[in-house]
């Protein structure tokens, strides 16, 4: 059996449903952007003077009944195009403002982005990436620094941020300079637009203005409630999933509205938990993996892909770092989180740290082994081969030579973790797991090398970058 | 490349598969062409074994690959042994080697793979065994007269058992005529130069490269 987390019956699914759907229709929905509010009007939708949305019940499962089921994830290279399957856990990336090296951050540049996403590139365990941001280039031109730097040193999926209108349009530009034209970027959407709503309960003008924009190419959504546990949301988990459903149903619900049958991604689990003592919002915190692992059951209900994200809040790769990744990566994994964001990811979701990818990508190994769960079938009971040993024998021998196949699947292999006597430990210098990661991490950076952007599709880039640059200097 | 130089260089790679039944093939395919069996076990054999073991030490494959690397081995080595007899060639001796686990302590598991991969690499292996009587030992090191001992050992209420040994091989007047290499899970580096012993390997394929050398040194 492949094991199953589940923190909600089945009535108390449909009940958190009935309450979100209880919000969107008495206390509704603010859409900033005033198209949208007029898209939602022209829908049938009750808006009043301020913005503010209120859904009938029959309208909210109406729209989000035409999310389709099936939602890909594409590459640059069609091979590594991630299917999201009900009970599928994929991971991801962290992103961040924040390079971490030892225990100082400093601002991450455009090369680190080039870097992060080569590395990413490398990880077996990573699926998708994030981008991190450039801020080594103009603030308002980061998003598209980013999309360059992702697009030419991965060929899997990742995801771009989108900071404004122009922007969107760029990245547009961009993602149909790779797929050959945009024709070719609707059937293959190569990139995916997400956005949080502002808790409590407000859609703002650029996630408006991007779920709006984006829709056209069929790119994926990525719909977001978020918020802080106990600040935005109220403190107990069921009214955090109650309200942070309804923000991201009505979320669907536009989208649905400008776009029918637009993949939508329903994600509760970039919600975080407010320490109550110093108000900053917790990330590698087992309450925020409980959400996303409830959230990924009411995701489930609605037959659509949910998300989480692994996080520390811990500034070093030390103890703190590796029992809350993996408390925070296990958790959501086991409740059958489609996507599980924050490989690398640091210091909340500020930064990231290049030798923490590689210690990530070990601890994702260890989920992914228990997501296998136990297979029993004749062949796994291996009761030949204990005939054949016999008693006080062992199972190393020729003997139980056909049990040796299912050695890769049962057991786990660690590349970083040590695993050593203490003498042999000593031998390789005596070293913890952050110092071996971060020179497996430079390692790689040395030796691997994504696909290579064809160099025309890179001039196009180029072109497009450089024309923002002209508008931004008209604008100033 | 000649057929019997790429026949040869096949076997050594079944070797590595672990494939015994082309080991089988080969082995008897390459004595019926005439081939010089001493060259089948050099070039062939042998050759697989050592890179199955260098492949082991960098942490390429696992255990059992290793050993059945080792048992490939061992099966071609029954076929061959018999035709080297009766051509009356002489197969370089490796060396010789007693193993066992000391009197209290019935764990096998890691002693007969250091068994398996001694005999794999060409060794004499004599196995007395689990829970094997301090006398034992020191009659069959002074009938056998062996390059090596090798005492087991998994608990820490049986490592002192491997001293002991030590200083009633130096009591029967023996210590200087067989090098001792100790194992088990609760035993060190440390630990064995301690006690006298010659040897301490981490595992398996340590032991035999280690007991290669201890075989030249005086």
């Amino acid at each position: 059996m492949k094991p199953v987390l589940e923190f909600l019956s089945t009535d108390e699914v449909y009940e958190i449903h009935q309450a979100s759907l209880e919000i969107l229709e008495r206390v509704g929905m603010k859409f900033e952007n005033v198209e949208a509010q007029q898209i939602l009007r022209n829908a049938g939708i009750d808006v009043d003077s301020k913005g503010v949305a209120r859904f009938h019940s029959d309208t909210v499962e109406e729209y989000v009944k035409k999310a389709p089921r099936s939602v890909v994830l594409r590459g640059r290279d069609p091979k590594k195009d991630v299917f999201l399957r009900n009970g599928r856990v994929t991971f991801a990336s962290g992103t961040g403002m924040y390079v971490i090296e030892g225990n100082k951050a400093r601002k991450s540049t455009y090369q680190d982005c080039c870097n992060w996403a080569r590395l990413t590139d490398a990880m077996k365990n990573l699926d998708f990436s994030c981008e991190i941001h450039s801020t080594d280039m103009p603030s308002e031109l980061t998003d598209r620094y980013n999309f360059k730097a992702m697009a030419m040193n991965t060929t899997k999926p990742f995801v771009g941020s989108s900071l404004s209108k122009a922007g969107i349009f760029d990245e547009i530009e961009m993602a149909s300079a790779i797929v050959g034209g945009k024709e070719e970027l609707r059937k293959r959407p190569i990139w995916w637009a997400g956005y949080a709503a502002i808790s409590p309960l407000t859609w703002s003008e650029n996630a408006c203005t991007v779920f709006k924009e984006t829709a056209p190419y069929n790119i994926p959504a990525f719909v977001e409630g978020e918020s802080v546990i106990g600040g935005t949301s109220a403190v107990t988990v069921a009214s955090t999933l109650a309200q942070t459903n309804a923000e991201a149903l009505s979320g669907i619900v536009f989208n649905q509205i400008i776009k029918k049958g637009r993949p939508c991604i329903l994600n509760l689990g970039f919600t975080h938990p407010m320490d109550m003592k110093t108000c900053l919002a917790l990330h590698g915190n087992v309450v925020a993996g409980i959400v996303a692992a409830a959230g990924a059951q009411l995701a489930r209900f609605y037959g659509l892909p949910s998300a989480a994200w692994m996080a520390t809040d811990s500034k070093t790769p030390d103890a703190q770092c590796g029992y809350e990744k993996a408390l925070t990566g296990l958790i959501p994994a086991l409740g059958r989180t489609s996507l599980v964001f924050g490989m690398g990811q640091a210091e909340f979701t500020f930064a990231v740290d290049f030798a923490k990818l590689i210690i990530d990508d070990e601890i994702v190994t260890q989920i992914r082994r228990t997501l296998d769960g136990v297979e029993v079938t004749d062949e796994t009971l291996c009761l030949e081969a204990i005939e054949r040993v016999g008693i006080g024998g062992n199972f190393l021998s020729p003997k139980a030579c056909e049990t040796f196949k299912f050695i890769p699947k049962e057991t786990t292999e660690l590349t970083i973790g040590d695993r050593n006597t203490r003498e042999k430990w000593l031998e390789a210098g005596g070293k913890d797991i952050g110092k071996r990661a971060e020179e497996k991490a430079k390692e790689i950076l040395a030796t691997h090398e994504p696909e290579p952007l064809d160099p025309d599709i890179v001039k196009k880039l180029d072109a497009i970058i450089e024309n923002a640059k002209r508008n931004l200097g008209r604008k100033a | 490349m000649s057929t019997i130089d790429t026949n040869l260089e096949k076997l050594s790679k079944s070797v590595m598969d672990g494939d015994i039944d082309t080991v089988k093939f080969l082995v008897k395919e390459s004595l019926k062409n005439g081939v010089n069996p001493l060259e089948i076990v050099d070039k062939g054999l042998a050759k697989g074994i050592r890179t199955v073991g260098e492949r082991y030490g960098k942490g390429e494959i696992f255990l059992t690959e290793l050993l059945m690397g080792a048992e490939a081995m061992k099966v071609g080595m029954e076929i061959i042994s018999p035709e080297i007899k009766k051509q009356k060639k002489e197969l370089k001796k490796v060396g010789s080697i007693i193993i066992g686990t000391v009197a209290g302590d019935i764990h096998d598991l890691g002693k007969n793979i250091v068994a398996a991969l001694f005999s794999a690499h060409g060794f004499d292996v004599v196995d007395l065994g689990v829970d094997v009587p301090d006398q034992k030992f020191i009659d069959k090191v002074k009938e056998i007269k062996p390059n090596i001992l090798g005492l087991s050992a998994l608990m820490t209420s049986t490592i002192p058992k491997q001293r002991e040994l030590i200083n009633l091989l130096k009591s029967s007047g023996l210590r200087d005529k067989v090098k001792v290499m100790i194992g088990g899970a609760a035993v060190n580096e440390d630990y064995a130069r301690d006690i006298g012993a010659d040897g301490y390997a981490e595992n398996a394929n340590d032991a035999v490269v280690k007991a290669k050398t201890l075989v030249v040194s005086p």
